[in-house]
């Protein structure tokens, strides 16, 4: 997200306000609609559907019915699992997860955390993340 | 902190996306169905027109759920775990000899940088995130001894053994030779559209109800967000391709405070330093895609020609630098501006 704007030899007062403005613009322009996070989490068990948690919504210690023994944690736009009822205990040593297409999963507990984005016509979903 | 747009969209939009999660077929079964499953050590979403064959989805799901059960190093039930306990082990199906002698033929052509035996390394890494100490030299070059795929024996097709302290960890070619089962229980089937997508290894099957070509997103390796699309058009019904990532950002090691690539380099028995972000491989065997993602990774930028003119793979690499690398004839749009 380099800018490739060349600071001008010769500058007033005004024109550093400007460029840094121009510069600050042109930053959040690109990064705001590329970093794709998700806006929500499916929670399923088996395959089956549990819920799904909207990531705006601050949740700290999130419980789910079906998902006895799993504790998630909502917070800034990202999700985590912080308390499991497996042994491994992996999903919860597993990072936080915010951008759509990335996932969380209890193999033993056969329990997956999938962030997804909320899609509109303009912008169709593509049939496949990999990553 | 829930804005009145979020609401209306969760009050319209939410059922319309649960809907899709369980599938959007009538009761004869036509129509396309997804699911979502726990296998091969992540999450399998699949997306099938099975084509009125309503037992199809449960039939995949089975087949994945079996081959973890069967390929999982870390059960010491499955069929990998008692190889590694027992020495010894009568395979009661093809599958996992079918597995080590595809991956000796890939070996063959292209070198053993991706060995299927690195399981005693693997493990003492392992141990080392749990422990949040790196391991000693001399603990590693005891593991890297033990490192040795032409070690693996095969009698009688279905007999396999291994030398005493030997391990086998598929994590490298698992999921790519699962989508090669899956494949060819789709062409078995009526179904004539498919997408199984596990994380780092996907399978595009067929053609799109519309006829519109496939589109996979690439993860950005730098901040896990979209890095570009690639776009496939499938020529025919039951035309397949396969592709395999492998990158840096995935699962890091954690020792301590820093992080390592979970990727480990069998030539200094650590983990990979490659001057490579991320590597996807597009073809048409799942297994194949999935061995050259990490064979490729780990032969960084200065083993990257061959793979770029190669006739049967074509490849999308991004190094550290986010300098971008694609085949020719793979048809990739950054989401952003990249260095060409
Ligand atoms: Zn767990």
């Amino acid at each position: 997200m380099k800018n490739a704007q060349k600071p001008m030899v010769f500058f007033k007062g005004t024109d550093v306000v400007i460029l840094a403005i121009l510069l600050l613009c042109s930053v959040l322009a690109g990064w705001l609609p590329l970093r794709s996070k998700g806006t929500q989490a499916v929670i399923a068990m088996g395959g089956i559907t549990l819920a799904v948690v909207d990531l705006e919504q601050e949740q700290p210690a999130l419980q789910i019915a079906g998902a006895e023994g799993f504790v998630f944690c909502v917070a800034d736009g990202a999700i985590s699992v912080t308390e499991a009822p497996c042994e491994a205990k992996i999903c919860c040593k597993s990072h936080r997860i915010d951008a759509a297409g990335q996932s969380i999963v209890c193999l033993p507990c056969q329990l997956t955390v999938l962030v997804t984005e909320a899609h509109t016509d303009s912008i169709p979903l593509p049939d496949a993340v990999i990553g | 902190m829930v804005s009145i747009k979020k609401k209306v969209f969760f009050a319209i939009i939410f059922p319309l996306l649960t809907g899709v999660l369980f599938g959007c077929g009538d009761a004869q079964g036509n129509g396309i169905y997804q699911q979502t499953t726990a296998a091969m050590d992540t999450v399998v979403t699949l997306t099938l027109d099975t084509n009125g064959d309503a037992a199809l989805m449960q039939q995949c799901i089975g087949t994945l759920t079996a081959l973890s059960q069967q390929l999982d190093c870390h059960t010491a039930e499955s069929t990998v775990g008692r190889l590694q306990t027992e020495g010894r082990v009568v395979c009661t199906e093809d599958t996992l000899p079918r597995l080590i002698r595809e991956t000796a033929i890939l070996q063959k052509r292209f070198g053993s940088a991706v060995q299927l035996s690195c399981r005693p390394l693997t493990a003492l890494w392992e141990q080392a995130e749990a422990a949040s100490a790196l391991p000693s030299s001399s603990d590693i070059l005891a593991a890297m001894a033990l490192v040795d795929d032409t070690r693996i024996a095969l009698e009688a097709e279905r007999i396999l053994s291994v030398p005493e302290g030997f391990g086998l960890d598929l994590g490298a070619v698992a999921k790519g030779y699962a989508m090669d089962v899956l494949a060819a229980q789709l062409r078995e089937s009526d179904a004539d559209y498919g997408v199984i997508s596990a994380s780092s290894a996907v399978l595009l099957y067929g053609q799109k109800p519309d006829h519109q070509p496939f589109t996979v997103q690439i993860t950005d390796p730098a901040d896990g967000g979209v890095f570009g699309t690639v776009t496939l058009t499938h020529g025919s019904a039951q035309a397949v391709t396969m592709i395999g990532t492998s990158g840096s950002y995935a699962r890091p090691l954690i020792i301590g405070e820093r992080e390592y690539c979970h990727i480990l380099d069998l030539q200094t028995g650590a983990p990979s330093q490659s001057d490579l972000a991320s590597v996807s491989v597009f073809c048409e065997n799942g297994l194949m895609a999935d061995f050259l993602s990490t064979h490729i990774y780990l032969g960084g930028t200065a083993a990257l020609s061959q793979h770029l003119s190669a006739e049967d793979y074509r490849i999308l690499a991004v190094d550290t630098a986010g300098k971008v690398y694609c085949s020719e004839g793979l048809s990739f749009a950054p989401a952003k501006a990249v260095q060409p």
